[in-house]
């Protein structure tokens, strides 16, 4: 009976809805936080965003979500500090 | 210019070409996100002055429909050079650059091995162990790259600041 539970795909698809959601509330929140003078213009904004970033290609839109959010997370600025476990000198 | 170029493109006899489908969308709305960013900062310069903003809004516009690509170039430039200069740089510095030394491509990762190469140099000679032709090589190099650095710092001390502090 719970048997569903354990199936992979119907976590992967919750997983799926899960994140196409929070794409759609970020870029829609990304249009409201740059055109704050005008909410019928950043509605727009943000329903092409959502059409395009998140309905038509959501590969794209996640990719720039994650990439943008890896960037602004200053996570990169620990790639130097992974090259102390390999130091040069012998 | 980049859309029109696509909308030529065959791409119902390649469906592999159907990416390019993808870049034409992609290129409308990098367009709508700097059009968005470009009228942000205007209404942030203009806030106090809505005639000025609506009057700048529609030179924006008009910019953005003539020249996109150039409007986009610049704007990207701009976060590159400006907003992010300093992630770059520090990431460039100490990642990047280290690991081109690794490799042979730059010196930022050889200045370790001499180093240790010097130290042991300086051993030898406190011990009075007598150099072969490449340590003795090695340690003028690092004599000079010392001087010049010296003589480097010192010019830069007696001008502009340092000197007007000496004084």
């Amino acid at each position: 009976m719970i048997l569903f539970l354990s199936d992979i795909a119907f976590w992967f698809d919750i997983m799926k809805w899960i994140v196409l959601l929070w794409l759609a509330y970020y870029y829609y929140n990304w249009a409201k936080e740059h055109l704050p003078f005008s909410p019928i213009f950043a509605m727009v904004v943000g329903f092409i965003l959502i059409y395009y970033l998140v309905i038509q290609h959501p590969f794209i839109g996640a990719i720039g979500y994650f990439g943008w959010a890896i960037i602004s997370s200053s996570l990169l600025l620990l790639i130097p500090s992974l090259f102390r476990f390999f130091s040069l000198k012998k | 210019m980049i859309t029109t170029a696509f909308a030529y493109l065959p791409s119902s006899h390649l469906p592999l070409l159907g990416l390019f489908d993808a870049f034409g969308d992609l290129a409308f709305v990098i367009k709508i996100m700097v059009f968005s960013y470009v009228l942000y900062w205007l209404f942030i310069v203009f806030r106090e002055q809505q005639l000025l903003l609506g009057l700048v809004a529609v030179i924006a516009a008009y910019f953005m429909f003539v020249h996109a690509v150039s409007v986009t170039i610049l704007v990207l430039l701009f976060f590159v050079f400006i907003v992010m200069s300093g992630h770059f740089q520090f990431i460039i510095d100490m990642g990047v650059l280290p690991i081109m030394g690794m490799f042979g491509f730059h010196e930022a990762g050889h200045g370790q091995g001499e180093e240790m190469k010097m130290q042991e140099i300086q051993k030898k000679m406190q011990e009075g162990v007598s150099l072969s032709s490449e340590e003795i090589d090695l340690f003028k190099k690092q004599q000079e790259k010392q001087d010049r650095y010296n003589e480097s710092a010192h010019r830069m001390l007696s001008s502009g600041f340092g000197g007007q502090r000496q004084q």
